[in-house]
């Protein structure tokens, strides 16, 4: 985020100035090539000769649709830059436009105004090396687990020898080599979430699109998956767009955390997490500090005081102490 | 094998329940089995001409009627603009009983194969193209787009997402539809021409041959099941998914 200082990692900056203003005026160097400090074991960088600049990039974005109770502005002057082998957190209440924001990257989408760049290059239809991973998987129950993992390389032509190779790297990685013949109806929730990271990782993406990817699964299963993204991560060194909607979770895979404000979507704040990038971060002070400042920031972005108390609200009438606790952000 | 013992069972069933209402009956009208299998053995130079005619009749209307709906259905429940202009079309015509165009269909077409076979198609063109149809609108929005996202042209997606997830459909669609498509056959084939199990059963009925008449009734449902099993086997081909759950 370029008009986000760099300073005081774990500081909430308030909403980039970003919105809406005119998109065309390009911000102090938008493509500031923000080297994540300490990038782990990464190398995740640009490779040699890549194009210098963000991998993927939304500039003074707006996106709206046609519904049946008249146009809805989804995202508004949204503007987010993602490095090369960053991986970035999304989160945000509910219908703030998250997964819309996928579906831009992922180039199934276009904006109403504004763009979308890639690589450089604004983004018109799916690009080869980008994935994206959907909420309940997008696997297709009638192709076997080898031929759900292979499909991207098979819509794209690749060789039979290559398709194998790839495809069973892939499948290996994720622990699911020997399952390569069952349908992911035999499938438990967990291995389906591989399944469909192994689509993916087939297609040796340097830009991997997931819209809570583990949002369906148990608890246990869940900090399990999420210790595999990490690792997978590490070691592809691929930039990482995760939408979730939990706070532990987007502290344990985002470098940066984005919070978004409620419908239409922008920018409320970017929390720097460099502590980011071990699986024992979880048990950390630092990681509980950081989960605190996501859900302050998520209060923020709604309007809301954090946790509105009894003492706060007494002298008020009932009426909007209510109206503060119901607006609360329990479940964010 | 477990199926073989299974339709031995079925049959006994209903051997014994036939049996016991004829008895009960006692009318010349209904023969027990023990009068018609004798005519079963003694009439199979004639049925079996018959039913090879009827089956090629059925099956083959059955094969034109999806192979033309399939492509439209499809086309239809993924193009939301082409279903606005179509569903009224579909919504009149498809509750008209097909059966009223023998006359017609005899008419242009003659006495032969053709009247049945364009009869029975039309019946199975409006099932499976509302089956399909609807099957393929009801295909997950996240299925179409992560594979578009993987870069699918709109034949992919048609290959691999929507056909696939439409093939359940269109088998209960036939199956449900294949008694239709055996009544609207002996009807056809009783009113004109001289060949088929219909002609057969019709003529036994007409020569008061009540016996041979029953046998061309088993014969009849022995195309059912013949109908049904192909049915089975082309879906156990074709949705090998859905045996594995």
């Amino acid at each position: 985020m370029p008009t986000s200082p760099q300073a005081a990692p774990g500081i909430p900056h308030d909403a980039p100035g970003a919105p809406r203003d005119a998109p065309g005026i390009p911000h102090d160097a938008p493509g500031a090539p923000r080297d994540v400090p300490g990038a782990p074991h990464a190398a995740p960088g640009a490779p040699p000769g890549a194009p210098p600049g963000p991998l993927l990039s939304y500039e003074g974005l707006t996106l709206t649709y046609p519904a049946t109770a008249g146009p809805v502005t989804a995202l508004a002057g949204y503007t987010l830059a993602v490095s090369r082998g960053e991986p970035l957190a999304l989160i945000g209440p509910s219908g703030c436009g998250k997964s819309t924001s996928l579906l831009l990257a992922a180039g199934l989408l276009a904006p109403t105004e504004g763009s979308v760049c890639v690589a450089g290059e604004p983004i018109t239809r799916p690009r080869l090396t980008t994935a994206l991973i959907l909420q309940d998987f997008g696997l297709l129950p009638w192709k076997t687990v080898r031929e759900n993992a292979a499909l991207g390389l098979r819509i794209r032509h690749f060789s039979r020898a290559e398709r194998e190779q790839r495809t069973d790297r892939a499948l290996e990685q994720v622990g699911l080599l020997e399952f390569a013949r069952a349908y992911p109806g035999e499938l438990s929730g967990g291995m389906r979430q591989r399944l469909a990271l192994a689509r993916a990782l087939a297609l040796d993406v340097d830009l991997m699109l997931m819209d809570e990817p583990l949002s369906a699964l148990d608890a246990l299963l869940r900090e399990g998956l999420q210790d595999l993204l990490l690792g997978l991560w590490q070691e592809r060194g691929y930039a990482q767009l995760l939408v979730t909607h939990s706070i532990e979770e987007a502290a344990f895979l985002g470098r940066r955390i984005v919070v978004l404000t409620p419908r239409p979507g922008r920018v409320a704040a970017i929390i720097d997490n460099p502590g980011m990038g071990e699986h024992s971060y979880r048990g950390t002070q630092a990681f509980y500090l950081i989960c605190q400042q996501v859900r302050a920031a998520l209060q923020k972005s709604r309007g809301d005081t954090p946790a509105p108390t009894l003492q706060k609200s007494r002298g008020d009438t009932p009426a909007p102490a209510l109206q503060k606790s119901r607006g609360g952000a329990t479940h964010a | 094998m477990r199926r073989l013992l299974a339709y031995l069972a079925a049959l006994a069933v209903i051997l014994l329940g036939w049996h016991l209402t004829a008895l009960a009956l006692d009318s010349p009208a209904l023969p027990t089995p023990l009068a018609t299998l004798p005519m079963l053995y003694r009439f199979a130079p004639q049925l079996a001409p018959d039913f090879l005619v009827s089956i090629y009749r059925v099956v083959l209307a059955m094969l034109l009627g999806t192979v033309i709906a399939m492509p439209l259905g499809l086309a239809v429940g993924r193009s939301p603009r082409l279903d606005a202009l179509l569903a009224p079309l579909l919504y009149i015509l498809y509750p008209i009983p097909k059966i009223v165009l023998l006359p017609v269909l005899l008419v242009l077409l003659g006495l032969a194969d053709a009247p049945k076979i364009v009869l029975i198609a039309l019946t199975i063109f409006f099932q499976v193209l509302v089956t399909v149809r609807d099957a393929a609108k009801a295909v997950p929005p996240a299925a179409v787009l992560s594979v578009r996202s993987l870069g699918a042209s709109r034949l992919d997606v048609f290959t691999n997402v929507v056909i696939p997830a439409s093939l359940p459909e269109l088998f209960t669609a036939l199956r449900i539809s294949s008694g239709t498509a055996v009544a609207i056959l002996f009807f056809a084939e009783a009113i004109a021409g001289n060949t088929g199990l219909g002609y057969f059963i019709v003529d036994s009925w007409a020569m008061i041959n009540y016996p041979r008449m029953f046998a061309g009734i088993i014969v009849m449902a022995l195309l059912g099941v013949v109908l049904y099993e192909l049915f089975d086997l082309a879906e156990r081909h074709l949705t090998r998914w859905r045996q594995k759950r």
